[in-house]
């Protein structure tokens, strides 16, 4: 079994550090508004003033997560990684005239940067790993920290991170169809399979497939709570139903904050026993999640 | 039992295996002066076939990367004795460090200097995992598709997670590996960190500067006992150990004792029921970089009481980053196939500090029933896989 016992999200809603965060759901006036967090009291100066917003959003949940043990596991996923630091080096090589370019940006614009700088963080030497697989990004991730625990880690950080950039905006139309504004965050969770209330049942992946499949696979689940990201669909009868995407924005992987909110949800619940995360920001590829009080 | 039932590569050295054997016995660098305006200054291990080339080679039409257009030519090579079947789950999990940057930084120059004159629907080709997704359409492996970006330990993570989605009854057959182009991007990046050598590269040298930057993609398939009883599919070798370990020292160097190595290749041989005596023959990482080939010189001198024969292959094909551990799980299963030590080319004067010394001639008639294969990346993340003789 796979245990959830600790969350953290940093996005427009508030998340971090909250408890009930199902219940103070709002449909925020700025999506790009992130929560403030206090980076000063978790990450040191020199250190901070060179990350782009996704490595500190991603550092300082990953410290709020801290457990005595060390993590067994660091696995992140994530659809476009450190696009703030991807597009400064672009920048830099398309229209510096000097020999010499400043390798910072390099250095941090790949996707590991982050499962990176947490284990330089931490100091932690396990299994580190880095998924990106476009709306999928946190769902792999998932997959492999499922298979850890049964590999035998008992202490895994999993997590997704996503970023924004203005220049996103101009591929709103043509290259990213969304239905609610660009935005961003981070949300991760300490899993284990050391018993807690809530845990994770399992995760189905659907890709190229029908939706009549998928709509079966909801139904004869019984859930409680689906909480989907994509279009609404009309002919899935569950009564309780949230488009987290109304909340968070679209970014690629804010299905992660999905099964934050639908861990919430149970924890607070304590009549409600399952919840469905529908990934649908995709119509080839879609999965579905649940979670359960256990 | 994890079988290896597959093999696909293209690289500087040539567009599938044959080629690339016929390359690696000619003991000759495939590394040449660049031929594309980004590349012309430098040495590089390029594939000299344009992108329409690559196209009518993949037999497909369409905007596609570079980078996706090599991942499809060999992990279709490595899937081509392979069929889709009803009983058996097949996946398909490739690396990237790029993605589509070699289409996205072209674009991207004419948004900044031609008045944002770019085209957007190329930037669609840009998510790392979009090229994973087409390539798993290509063969009809989609029960279950991922990408990893660990950097340059891509390929080396995604044959291990495979295993283990194999190991864990997830999956019962899956195509691993990873593919990466060229590009502007990753030049200007080694080059900011002073680590490209401007002259033929030379790995575990004493004069060693840096690294020459290659493309291509490796695949191979990995499938269970079970599934290969009904795809009576040749086994090329087994995948007997892999381990990923964090060197958690610094972002882009690795620690100046190999901790992370030394975990990695540890954590291979205790998977594998090895000890380190039976290891035939080590391909190494070996970037020829000054910081990595003396770490990872050290790690080998932890690990091995008396030092198997090592060589890095990135002398004859450039490093081709999260392709590298790919295409060298391929050679390793050549070293295997063709009982064969592959050279180190370009080595003259061994490293002072540790003295090892890389095999320098290609040697056949050697007894490789164990090949310990080493990717180490960005962020501290190494990756030791070891494939056996069957």
């Amino acid at each position: 079994m796979y245990f959830i016992h600790k969350a953290s999200s940093i996005n427009c809603q508030k998340a971090y550090q909250h408890d009930n965060i199902f219940r103070d759901l709002i449909t925020p006036e700025d999506y790009l508004m992130l929560e403030e967090v206090d980076y000063k009291s978790l990450i040191p100066p020199a250190a901070l003033r060179r990350m782009s917003t996704i490595l500190k959003n991603s550092l300082c949940a990953a410290h709020q997560l801290k457990t005595e043990q060390d993590f067994d596991a660091i696995i992140v996923g994530t659809g476009l990684g450190c696009l703030q630091d991807t597009e400064k080096f672009l920048k830099t090589i398309h229209i510096s005239q000097t020999e010499t370019l400043s390798p910072t940006a390099f250095i941090q614009s790949t996707h590991n940067t982050i499962a990176g700088q947490i284990s330089l963080a931490l100091n932690n030497h396990g299994y580190n790993m880095t998924h990106t697989q476009h709306t999928f990004s946190f769902e792999v991730a998932l997959m492999d920290a499922m298979q850890a625990v049964d590999d035998g880690m008992n202490q895994v950080l999993l997590g997704a991170a996503e970023e924004y950039i203005p220049f996103l905006d101009r591929l709103s139309d043509v290259v990213i169809p969304h239905d609610y504004p660009l935005s961003q965050g981070v949300s991760f969770f300490n899993i284990s399979k050391t018993p807690a209330q809530i845990g994770i049942t399992s995760i189905q992946f659907f890709n190229f497939k029908n939706p009549e499949e998928i709509r079966k696979v909801i139904h004869d689940t019984h859930a409680d709570l689906l909480i989907y990201n994509g279009a609404k669909d009309e002919s899935i009868h569950v009564k309780n139903q949230v488009n987290i995407s109304q909340f968070t924005g679209f970014y690629l992987s804010n299905s992660a904050f999905a099964m934050h909110v639908g861990y919430d949800y149970l924890k607070n619940n304590p009549l409600a026993n399952k919840v469905i995360i529908w990934n649908n920001l995709s119509q080839n590829h879609q999965s579905i999640l649940v979670i359960e009080r256990k | 039992m994890i079988l290896i039932t597959g093999q696909g590569v293209i690289s500087a050295l040539g567009v599938n295996v044959n080629e690339n054997w016929a390359h690696l016995q000619q003991e000759k660098s495939a590394i040449k002066k660049g031929i594309q305006s980004f590349s012309s200054p430098y040495l590089v291990g390029q594939i000299e076939l344009s992108n329409e080339e690559l196209k009518q080679l993949a037999q497909v039409d369409g905007d596609y990367s570079r980078t996706a257009l090599l991942g499809m030519i060999a992990a279709r090579e490595s899937f081509a004795s392979h069929e889709i079947h009803p009983e058996i789950r097949t996946g398909f999990i490739s690396g990237t460090s790029v993605g589509g940057m070699d289409l996205t930084e072209g674009e991207y120059k004419n948004y900044l200097t031609e008045n944002e004159t770019d085209r957007l629907e190329t930037y669609k080709q840009h998510s790392s995992g979009i090229a994973a997704y087409q390539i798993a359409q290509l063969l009809g492996a989609t029960d279950f598709i991922n990408t990893i970006s660990t950097a340059c330990s891509s390929a080396a993570n995604a044959i291990m997670l495979g295993a283990r989605l194999i190991e864990n009854n997830q999956l019962d057959r899956v195509i691993v590996g990873a593919t990466d182009a060229l590009s502007l991007f990753t030049i200007s990046g080694f080059r900011s960190l002073m680590i490209y050598d401007s002259e033929w590269c030379a790995p575990f040298d004493e004069r060693r500067k840096g690294l020459n930057l290659g493309e291509g993609a490796g695949f191979i398939v990995l499938e269970s006992e079970k599934s290969q009883k009904i795809t009576q599919s040749k086994v090329l070798g087994l995948l007997s150990g892999w381990c990923n370990a964090s060197d958690a020292f610094h972002q882009t160097a690795s620690s100046p004792d190999g901790q992370g190595a030394v975990l990695s290749m540890q954590g291979a041989l205790k998977r594998a029921n090895l000890k380190p005596e039976q290891i035939d023959y080590v391909n190494a990482h070996g970037t020829a970089t000054p910081n990595n080939d003396l770490s990872e010189s050290h790690a080998l001198k932890q690990i091995f009481k008396e030092i198997p024969p090592f060589s890095s292959t990135k002398a004859y094909t450039g490093h081709t980053l999260a392709a590298s551990g790919g295409i060298e799980a391929v050679f390793s299963l050549l070293a295997i196939e063709h009982q064969c030590l592959l050279p180190n080319l370009n080595f003259q004067n061994p490293i002072e500090e540790t003295g090892l010394m890389p095999v320098q001639k290609l040697v056949y008639e050697q007894n490789i029933k164990h090949v310990l294969s080493n990717s180490f990346g960005f962020g501290g993340n190494n990756s030791s896989i070891i494939i056996s003789k069957y």
